[in-house]
């Protein structure tokens, strides 16, 4: 398999764990619902806390990012999410979990913008809608496999080696990665650069507010905000409260039917990512 | 995508044409709470597909915004539409804990859908294609 492929497979697997570690909450949510006594209106703070802190962290990362070597950053941000997970299976209570959880918002930031630079310095523009579904993918698949592996580990053991078990997932991936990735022909992907400007022209420093600059006097900038902003809402709806409404709508209790009509609807998710 | 591509539809065509597209099922998520079990789930199967085709392609618009900062780009693109999502999660918590039902973020749903529709067209118009420093990876 073509190296660049084999990248995005690495992407792949990094964005099933983001998924799998934030997931497991989700999944688990009627259960801790009862364990530490939250309602639904709690729960909502808890989803939403770890999209605060994703989206002042994600915003923090980008331009860090653009100018360092993807290969150890982008490493190593999935090895501090997956140890912040692991660690989320210690909280006793609500509080506790609301810190985890805006960890794992700052820790799992950096996926979306160190993969999608990644595919845009491996891959050749026809090729990256392909790309990044292939490693978007991992959104759905982390989501299919999540109901399954989650409620099997909390039924055998309990959801606190949910939790625990799943972050020690990304400290495997993590030395997978350290061995696949010292390939020399990568090192253009870790520097990345656009021929249209050429280096010498750039100034000594660049500057993030002309880079910002940049980007929200880009035509293309309004449109993909509205685009953004609908998107996620719409996706961290089915991803997060799609478990709680069977639950609470349908009288599906956490087990093997919920599992299975879960399992299916995100497989839906991983079919659009291919399309 | 590929395909589309494949028989000579511009990148930016094929990009409406699938976006689009993975719309249709979006509109759906309305009628989820007036229907059976497995109804809802055909829906909802259906919907995530739609959701799955619209983040492939959202993510590819983001790398042409700023292709010279894509993580930038996809920082505050995507810094924005979290922020969006944070407050959904927590407006959801709210909404269906005051009224013991998931009826008014279905709807919602689906009208994000048709506003997304009509953004990611004007997203998607032609444009010249901008030429990348690619280092040949096998």
């Amino acid at each position: 398999m073509a190296l660049k492929w084999r990248l995005c497979g690495l992407l792949f697997l990094a964005t099933t764990l983001n998924y799998l570690d934030r997931q497991t909450l989700s999944i688990l949510a009627p259960t801790l619902q009862r364990d530490l006594h939250m309602d639904n209106a709690a729960l909502g703070w808890l989803f939403a806390a770890f999209y605060y802190a994703y989206t002042f962290a994600q915003v923090a990362v980008g331009p860090i990012l653009d100018r360092v070597r993807l290969r150890w950053a982008f490493g190593a941000a999935v090895l501090v999410w997956s140890i912040v997970s692991a660690m989320t299976g210690l909280v006793t209570s609500f509080t506790e979990l609301l810190v985890f959880r805006l960890l794992l918002g700052i820790a799992e930031a950096a996926n979306w913008p160190g993969a999608t630079r990644i595919t845009a310095g491996a891959l050749e523009p026809r090729e990256r809608a392909l790309g990044n579904g292939l490693f978007t993918s991992g959104t759905s698949i982390g989501a299919l496999i999540a109901p399954a592996l989650i409620f099997a580990i909390a039924t055998q053991l309990n959801w606190r080696w949910a939790f625990v078990l799943i972050g020690l997932l990304g400290v495997m991936w993590f030395a997978l990665w350290a061995f696949s990735t010292r390939d020399p022909k990568l090192e253009s992907v870790w520097r990345y650069e656009v021929e249209e400007k050429p280096v010498q022209e750039k100034p000594a420093k660049a500057s993030l507010w002309r880079d910002v600059s940049e980007i929200v006097s880009s035509t293309r900038f309004v449109p993909v905000l509205i685009v953004a902003v609908l998107v996620n809402p719409c996706l961290y709806f089915s991803v997060n409260w799609l478990p709680t409404y069977f639950a609470q709508q349908r009288g599906l209790t956490p087990g093997a039917q919920l599992g299975w009509i879960l399992t299916a609807i995100y497989l839906g998710l991983g079919v659009g990512n291919f399309l | 995508m590929l395909v589309l591509t494949r028989q000579g539809h511009s990148l930016a065509a094929a990009q409406r044409t699938v976006f689009l597209a993975a719309t249709v099922p979006l509109a759906a998520c309305a009628i989820v709470p007036f229907v059976g079990l497995g109804p809802a789930v055909l829906i909802l199967i259906a919907v995530n597909i739609g959701l799955g085709v619209w983040t492939a392609i959202y993510l590819t618009m983001v790398q042409d915004v700023a292709p010279a900062r894509v993580s930038t780009s996809l920082g505050i693109l995507s810094g924005c539409g979290s922020l969006a999502g944070a407050l959904a999660m927590w407006a959801v918590g709210k909404v269906t804990h005051e009224t013991g039902s998931f009826l008014i973020p279905l709807v919602a749903l689906a009208v994000a859908g048709a506003i997304s529709a009509m953004a990611g067209c004007v997203a998607n118009r032609e444009r010249p294609v901008l030429q990348v420093a690619h280092d040949q990876i096998a």
